[in-house]
């Protein structure tokens, strides 16, 4: 691999709305790009450990398996989790900047991706939301 | 194309819709055309409009801020009849050739409402996310539909993301990449000595009252907790803040020129903040503030969450030992999405 991995540090780059650095400490190494990942950062398959960005890299690659509790005993499926948080958050943009036209970023959505969706993060600063009076304050944001 | 003139309707508290308006404004003087800018914020008292639009790659142009950038700033302290008359009176006697809103489709208290249909020109939406209540409530999706042109979503997704035309940018930066300062020029701005090498935590302390009390109170704490280990600087707009905390603060706008020297922000989830860390990849422990339209806790990654100050201090121990390992920005590049902006209105015109 061609990169310069910073060693020590998980060196994936993600997140729910736009990437950024991870502050993590490594606990192992893609075994496609060889960056440096930390767990959150991981997504485990039967080869190894991959990285997030490895791992959305293969969202188009469906793989046949076969699963007895299926009607028939196959069925597809995709590769890997969806429900990761951090390959959730980067499929959503995974091609944001991108111009379609007159259209920046991705043309549409992905179905898991609901507008409203929350994070843990989410309960304190909107509590008040039961409470609203709207178009009742000049100075709010 | 011929100069456009655009009128940018950016009401509200704070210093979000101020500040990415400005953000637009300097994108469409920089492409010749002209802007007139309308707030109500407390916090334009705190700006000097010519620096605030003059730095950079505009210091040496011909845009003044009379003529080509305008700005009135409307007081927040106005009755409701008396905002709303003063902004349907400016509205039916200013000349433009396009209408910007950010944000409040009908206005903050609704005043756009009735002038928006006699208003001819294209009228675009920013439409950054807002709480999906006050969309619901207002059923401002018809609204929308039948009042304006297009959306544009400011590098961010709001409720109204899937009306037809709606476009997504990248999020809208209070200045270019080209134009932050140097690592050695900021860290000159925030007082930092050239043999110092110490990592560089800045807390911002631009919102409410209460708010700015608390990080002018958590910065001290952080000079008096991180001692030699690290430098801390609070950022603000507020003189008196800077007079009481000499050397401790630092006057700047748009502080994202900074950031090429800052290893860590510790802030709020406001619009401005979390982008502009984004773009720079700079690290962000952030309070998420309780507001009535933006949700800030989505905006946020859980791993930058803080509940309080108190637990500022905390986190930033454990980040530490890897900002003394920081990174060089020099490089660091980003798209202005202010720009896809004005191109994306010049098309439409």
């Amino acid at each position: 691999m061609n990169q310069n991995w910073q060693p020590g540090m998980c060196n994936e780059r993600s997140g729910f709305l736009f990437s950024h650095n991870c502050d993590r400490f490594d606990t192992s190494r893609c075994i496609h790009c060889e960056k440096p990942i930390c767990e959150e950062h991981t997504t485990p398959t039967v080869e190894g450990a991959v990285c997030t960005s490895c791992a959305k890299n293969d969202v188009g690659h469906v793989e046949e398996e076969t699963d007895n509790s299926y009607p028939g005993g196959r069925r597809q499926r995709h590769s890997h989790d969806h429900y990761d948080p951090y390959f959730y958050g980067g499929y959503y943009y995974s091609d944001y900047g991108r111009y379609h036209g007159r259209r920046w970023g991705h043309q549409h959505h992905n179905s898991l991706h609901d507008d409203n969706d929350f994070t843990e993060a989410d309960s304190e600063s909107l509590s008040h939301q039961d409470n609203e009076d709207f178009e009742s304050d000049l100075g709010e944001s | 194309m011929s100069p456009l003139k655009l009128l940018i309707y950016a009401m509200g508290g704070g210093f979000g819709h101020l500040t990415r308006s400005l953000a637009l404004a300097r994108a469409a003087l920089k492409r010749g055309h002209r802007v007139h800018i309308l707030c109500n914020t407390h916090a334009a008292q705190l700006f000097d409009f010519s620096q605030a639009i003059h730095f950079g790659r505009l210091e040496n142009t011909s845009s003044k801020l009379t003529g080509d950038f305008t700005i009135t700033a409307f007081s927040p302290d106005d009755s409701h009849d008396k905002f709303a008359e003063s902004i349907q009176r400016f509205l039916q006697d200013a000349e433009y050739d396009v209408l910007v809103v950010d944000t409040f489709p009908r206005g903050l208290i609704g005043e756009l409402v009735a002038p928006l249909s006699q208003i001819r020109c294209p009228k675009v939406l920013v439409h950054r996310d807002l709480n999906p209540n006050y969309v619901e409530q207002y059923e401002l999706a018809d609204f929308v539909r039948a009042n304006y042109r297009t959306l544009v979503m400011p590098g961010e997704e709001g409720p109204l993301a899937q009306m037809p035309g709606a476009i997504l940018t990248a999020p809208w930066l209070a200045c270019d990449s080209d134009e932050l300062l140097s690592s050695e020029a900021a860290r000159e701005a925030l007082f930092i000595e050239p043999e110092d090498d110490r990592p560089v935590v800045a807390v911002t302390c631009n919102g409410k009252p209460d708010e700015q009390d608390e990080c002018v109170e958590l910065s001290v704490e952080l000079r008096e907790q991180l001692g030699d280990r690290a430098i801390v600087r609070l950022v603000t707009l507020d003189q008196g803040i800077c007079e009481r905390h000499p050397k401790a603060s630092v006057r700047m706008w748009p502080f994202l020129r900074l950031h090429r020297s800052v290893d860590l922000v510790i802030g709020s989830g406001g619009y401005n903040t979390v982008h502009e860390c984004r773009a720079t990849g700079t690290r962000l422990l952030a309070i998420a503030r309780k507001r009535l339209y933006d949700r800030q806790a989505k905006r946020l990654l859980p791993a930058e969450v803080i509940p309080s100050p108190a637990d500022a201090q905390q986190r930033i121990a454990g980040h530490l030992d890897s900002l003394e390992n920081g990174y060089s920005k020099h490089s660091v590049r980003y798209v202005n999405g202010a720009t896809q902006a004005i191109e994306h209105l010049e098309a439409l015109l």
